[in-house]
């Protein structure tokens, strides 16, 4: 098949779910949510697993997110990777992760969910290992493989405690029924949240987002940013009925999620790869979703979910642009000025560094106002506090790397400068739409301030209601919300102000790499936690494992084994002698036989 | 009158079988398996199937016997053609053999043969009343069995056939 | 009877195409006529609801000889789809007797109308009449490579020692039907449970259970097994590994699962037979150093792993026996497909034949590779669901018999491993296998099933209800 043949089918098959998607959530809209089983999976004993799909609210939100961005970066893959030689794989693999992804959200219980869980773990492993001949990207590849299956484990394990607690895996039965503040609650729930760490890449489970970057960018875009890593939201949106349950295992969500979004955006201060940037960034506004889920704000979370998609995978696409047009280089030293050179990309950069850094109107100040807010009682001061300090530092990191790639003077070699081009349609398109996206996005959920002045509704939160149920909090005071805006329009101002001046007009260039010192070191090297993994955890292990094979397996296992295969073969070789190719002697067995059998049920 | 020759006609079945097993000239064994027919086809009249014991005669000691000869005279075997068995092989069958009828002696020894088969209708044997069960309660097994000599004619068609010459490929010997 | 009457008739126009010597038309008028049976009998599967088992229900039409119930509409499904994989393979299969193709066909054919007699008969007559038309075609068919001596030998001997039992088979009917006065199998079902059971019908019920043994091939009546599949031409040996099995499992299990269920007292010889038949079947897998026997001797194993489900009657037995066949069945035709276009390019059939094949026919090698991890039990193929729900079932009955069954697993996988090692490990030796499209086509198919059964064994099971 030809490239353009193979780009369509691939494209043309997500829009069709797209529309699908729609049609759905039309149908969800109109009689609400709608069960369906397909056939019976599994039935062995108690345990009786439908091959079933649920759509209701929550999960048509998640596939129109799922089929309409993954169609948007499916477009831009085609002028994106035109020239790799693996363009058909490449296709392949995204629908698989769009089969997987849907999967995952479309099950009506636990068990199809891992499934889908599983499914796009290993597209995600495939697909950052996409140039496989790189030895460094297969190692990234495996380093995400092996990260996951810790959360994964997690995650099976809570599906045996959830389904001995309740005898079923079917969101049904477990969370309809009434639930009480208990121990297996809590450690479901715990169970849970450790996958959904692998997912979502939360502390401690993290480092493998980052350098999952080492795939091509249409797939950071969709699976490492808009998607896929969302999954462990809508695990623990999902289990919303659980958490409430248990307000320990909301705290521990939501101490990690702070903890995390603000370590990773101290991290995302100091790199110089553009998509190591955005990877931060991403696993810092992951961490803002958990916060939101640690308070009880489930609908708050998916709407971020929602908008984050929109901006983030805009932000990547913009950024794959770039690198496009730079020829493949990342890091953003080399790049500056790239504003005149392309228009479009530019554009659209700046409106999701906007969204990201939550400018009124754009999409992000609704979520993460939204966030906010929901923190200042939910979780009380210091986490309000902490929150906002974070998106300060969001809004600083996104700007620098806004002022050193796109404005100042071009920095790079002069044969990339003599390169760089505008991306072709099929890529700027996509750019086009996420940007519009981005910036109406945000009145899917207006606050309830502006509702009247609006005369608009918070669309999403009535919609998810049906689903999952907030905790309570009063309302904040239209005063908050008043300086809550003005102060964060007046911070962005001056920090705007503050990097254009750092960066732009005393032309501060962050130092190379051998000459950073103290506390910058420490940052870009992302506070040595790889190094830290790699000592605590895999060398140990490693030396473990060389101990056990050399001492316990090879003397005592393989003897064992061995042994026992002798004592088979030799056992096999004396039977062997009966079959002598004798009919007579045959037959002479077979009286036997029936002799020994008779004597068996008559005499004795 | 019926036991007596129900003892005597089950004592030359017995004789003539195990002269069929001992016998060293193949016709000699035919000859005694006829004979053994003949005794069988006795004990079917003294059980009152009188059809079935003419059939038994018509089929087997007439049709499949005479068939027998005929093989073992066109291939003219003899004694020098009889394989010479092992002595221990004999002995290990005629051991197994005696078991095997000891065992199943031992077995059917004091059953109790229930009233429902006793009280079975002895007229069955007579052909009108054997036409009306084959016809009727085993018509099935009648029909389907049409199937089992359909698929041995074509069967015996092929082991019969002759091989075509013109497949001389020897090296397509083993699938 | 609808689907026995359309077989038959389809065998008969076999024989007569080949009079026409319109040879093209063979191959496609078998693979479509067995296609329109099998939509027959799935159709009529469909619509039998509830249990598996209706005794009385044809009992005006069929005079209570035959029940095409649940039960039957499966097992000649699976027979017809497992002939139908087979027929696929014919083209390359029936190469060694290129001129009497119609005639293997129309053998073959005929000999699965026994195998649906069998699965349906609910009459000891019905069972006799039904073994001897599965049996007396593959007696021919085991001979029919003629100038193969081994093709004669092993013809001979199939059919000496399927003589011998079908003497026993009768002995036991006659002793049966002396002991209780009844042939069919809802009168003997009555008279074991309701009255003291007489001598006479037990030593009949226990010879015809030692010549249905004989025909599934339990130790101690195995012996003509490894024989007669050695020297049987592969294709008819895949017939006889998986058609032939199935029917005389089936059709045991719809007699003795019924009628001595519930009698501990019969079990336990056939308990002992399992044990020793899995032992006999997986120790000398080990030491074979040809494909054919070692599939043989496997073919074997699974039969005493099958007996399991016997010793604990329930629905869920009679669905592991069908599921345990279904993937048994699934797997040895895609052994076989693979083994066909091995023997017919490498002239043997040695594990070294194999050497390098995943690197010369990747396709070939991964079927197999698959199809040998799914009898070996290994998830998530078919095989280990399988095994799994016979497993789990039978615990209630004999635990020690289960133990015994996994330890057998154990050790099957070293044999099944000889072959998966040679093809991926060991460097090619030979130029690459040709394999005709119909056998890739056979082979996906197998491997489509292997995956299916594995990761939705929901879907048959739903149809089993």
């Amino acid at each position: 098949m030809g490239k353009s043949l193979v780009g369509m089918v691939g494209s043309g098959v997500v829009l069709g779910s797209f529309i699908l998607s729609v049609m759905a959530w039309m149908q969800v809209k109109e009689s609400g949510a709608f069960e369906a089983n397909a056939f019976t999976w599994l039935e062995v004993g108690s345990l009786h697993i439908e091959f079933g799909f649920l759509v209701d609210e929550l999960s048509s939100l998640m596939m129109l997110i799922v089929t309409g961005i993954g169609f948007l970066i499916h477009v831009y893959s085609v002028g994106y990777m035109h020239d790799d030689v693996g363009f058909h794989k490449f296709f392949a693999y995204l629908n698989l992760f769009i089969f997987s992804m849907l999967l995952l959200v479309m099950g009506s219980n636990y068990l199809i969910l891992f499934f889908g869980w599983e499914g796009v773990g290993l597209c995600s492993y495939l697909l950052i290992g996409f140039w496989y001949k790189n030895k460094e990207f297969g190692k990234a590849a495996r380093k995400a493989f092996i990260m996951n299956r810790i959360g994964d484990l997690g995650l099976l394990i809570g599906m045996f405690m959830l389904f001995n607690e309740f005898g079923s895996l079917n969101y049904k039965d477990v969370l309809g029924a009434g639930l009480s503040s208990s121990y297996a609650i809590t450690c479901i729930c715990i169970l849970f949240f450790i996958g959904a760490m692998g997912k979502s890449a939360q502390i401690p489970l993290y480092t493998w987002l980052p350098d999952a970057m080492a795939g091509p960018t249409p797939v950071s875009a969709l699976i490492h940013a808009a998607t896929m890593v969302t999954a462990g939201i809508y695990l623990v949106a999902r289990s919303g009925v659980l958490y409430t349950a248990s307000p320990d295992a909301m705290q521990l969500v939501m101490y990690v999620g702070l903890a995390t979004a603000t370590f990773a955006a101290t991290i995302g201060l100091k790199q110089n790869d553009i998509k190591k940037v955005l990877a931060y960034s991403t696993v810092s506004q992951l961490g803002f979703m958990f916060v939101a889920l640690g308070v009880g704000a489930y609908t708050t979370a998916m709407f971020h979910v929602t908008t984050h998609a929109f901006f983030k995978a805009l932000l990547f696409l913009g950024s794959g642009s770039v690198i496009h047009a730079m020829g493949g280089e990342q890091d953003i030293r080399k790049m500056g000025g790239l504003k005149k050179y392309l228009p479009i990309t530019h554009l659209t950069f700046l409106i999701g560094t906007l969204a990201i850094a939550g400018i009124p109107p754009l999409a992000g100040f609704f979520s993460k106002d939204e966030i906010l807010t929901n923190t200042y009682y939910g979780g009380g001061s210091f986490v309000f506090i902490m929150l906002c300090i974070t998106s300060v530092l969001t809004a600083i990191y996104m700007l620098r790397l806004y002022f050193l790639t796109f404005r100042g003077s071009f920095r790079g070699t002069r044969e990339q400068e003599h390169h760089l081009h505008e991306s072709p349609l099929s890529m700027t398109l996509p750019l086009i739409v996420l940007a519009i996206l981005s910036v109406v996005g945000g009145f899917l959920g207006v606050p309830e301030w502006m509702e009247h002045k609006l005369g608009l509704h918070h669309t999403l939160n009535g919609w998810l209601g049906n689903v999952v149920h907030n905790a309570a909090h009063p309302a904040v005071t239209e005063m908050f919300e008043y300086t809550l805006l003005a102060v964060s329009i007046a911070i962005l101002f001056i920090l705007a102000l503050a990097v254009r001046t750092f960066y732009i007009s005393r032309k501060t260039l962050p130092e190379p790499d051998e000459e950073e010192i103290g506390i910058v070191k420490l940052l870009s090297h992302k506070y040595y936690i790889d190094e830290l993994y790699d000592a605590i955890f895999v060398r140990p292990i490693q030396s473990l494992g060389t101990f056990l094979h050399d001492y316990i397996e090879k003397p005592v296992i393989d003897g064992l084994v061995n042994g026992f295969g002798r004592l088979s073969k030799s056992s096999g070789k004396l039977i062997r002698l009966l079959q002598t190719g004798n009919t007579e002697f045959y037959l002479l067995g077979m009286v036997l036989g029936i002799i020994v059998i008779f004597v068996l049920n008559f005499i004795m | 009158m019926i036991e007596i020759l129900f003892y005597v006609l089950s004592f030359v079945s017995i004789v003539t079988g195990l002269m069929v097993v001992f016998a060293k000239s193949p016709i000699h064994s035919v000859l005694s398996l006829i004979v053994t027919f003949f005794a069988i086809a006795g004990q079917y009249i003294l059980l009152n199937a009188q059809f079935l014991a003419i059939v038994h005669i018509i089929v087997y000691a007439g049709a499949i016997m005479v068939l027998f000869l005929f093989v073992l005279m066109l291939l003219n075997l003899n004694k020098e053609a009889e394989p010479n068995k092992d002595i221990a092989m004999k002995l290990a069958g005629v051991i197994s053999a005696s078991l095997l009828m000891v065992t199943l002696t031992g077995a059917l020894h004091g059953s109790v043969v229930p009233e429902a088969t006793l009280a079975v209708n002895t007229s069955n044997g007579l052909v009108k009343n054997l036409g009306q069960v084959l016809f009727k309660d085993f018509v099935v097994p009648f029909e389907i069995s049409s199937l089992l000599f359909l698929a041995a004619m074509a069967g015996a068609v092929l082991l019969g056939k002759k091989h075509p010459s013109q497949i001389t490929d020897s090296e397509i010997q083993k699938i | 009877m609808k689907a026995l009457i359309a077989l038959t008739i389809l065998a008969v126009l076999a024989l007569f195409v080949g009079l026409l010597k319109s040879r093209k038309l063979l191959l496609p008028l078998v693979l479509l006529g067995l296609a329109g049976v099998l939509a027959l009998v799935m159709q009529y599967g469909c619509q039998c609801e509830g249990t598996f088992f209706h005794q009385y229900l044809d009992e005006s039409t069929y005079r209570n000889m035959f029940s095409f119930d649940k039960f039957a509409a499966v097992f000649a499904g699976m027979m017809l789809v497992a002939t139908l994989l087979i027929s696929m393979l014919a083209t390359d299969g029936f190469i060694y007797n290129e001129s009497h193709r119609p005639e293997l066909f129309a053998l073959m054919l005929f000999s699965l109308c026994g195998g649906i007699v069998m699965v349906g008969s609910t009459h000891l007559v019905m069972l006799f009449l039904g073994i001897e038309i599965l049996s007396i075609p593959a007696y021919v068919l085991a001979g029919s490579n003629q100038r193969d001596s081994q093709s004669n030998e092993a013809a001979l001997k199939y059919f000496l020692m399927g003589a011998f039992t079908t003497g026993i088979l009768l002995f036991g009917i006659a002793l049966m039907y002396g002991g209780s006065g009844s042939m069919s199998l809802d009168g003997l079902m009555t008279y074991s449970r309701h009255s003291e059971v007489s001598g006479m019908f037990k030593a009949g019920m226990l010879m015809v259970l030692i010549a249905m043994c004989f025909k599934i091939g339990i130790a101690p009546f195995h012996f003509w097994g490894p024989d007669v599949y050695e020297g049987t031409p592969s294709i008819i040996t895949s017939y006889m590994a998986t058609v032939v099995k199935t029917a005389a499992i089936a059709a045991t299990f719809r007699f003795f699962a019924q009628i001595i269920g519930h009698d501990a007292a019969w079990m336990i010889s056939l308990v002992w037979m399992a044990a020793l038949t899995m032992f006999i079947g997986n120790l000398t897998a080990t030491v074979q150093s040809g494909f054919k026997r070692m599939l043989a001797y496997s073919s074997i194993a699974h039969a005493g792993y099958v007996l399991i489900a016997f010793f604990t009657p329930s629905l869920q037995a009679t669905q592991s026996v069908v599921f345990y066949l279904a993937a048994y069945t699934v797997a040895t035709i895609a052994c076989f497909a693979v083994l066909i276009g091995v023997q017919q390019q490498r002239k043997n059939d040695l594990f070294e034949s194999f050497n390098g094949l995943a690197k010369t026919n990747p396709l070939a090698a991964f079927t197999l590779t698959l199809a040998l991890l799914s009898l070996a039990g290994i998830p998530p193929l078919a095989g280990f669901f399988a095994k799994y729900y016979l497993f789990s079932n039978g615990w209630a009955g004999y635990p020690w018999l289960i133990l015994v069954a996994i330890i057998n697993s154990a050790i099957s996988i070293y044999y099944y491993f000889r072959t998966i090692i040679a093809m991926w490990f060991h460097e090619p030796t030979d130029e690459p296998l040709s394999f005709s499209m119909l056998q890739k086509v056979v082979l996906l198919l197998t491997l489509a099933g292997l995956f299916t059964l594995g990761l939705m064994p929901g879907l048959l099971l739903d149809f089993l209800g």
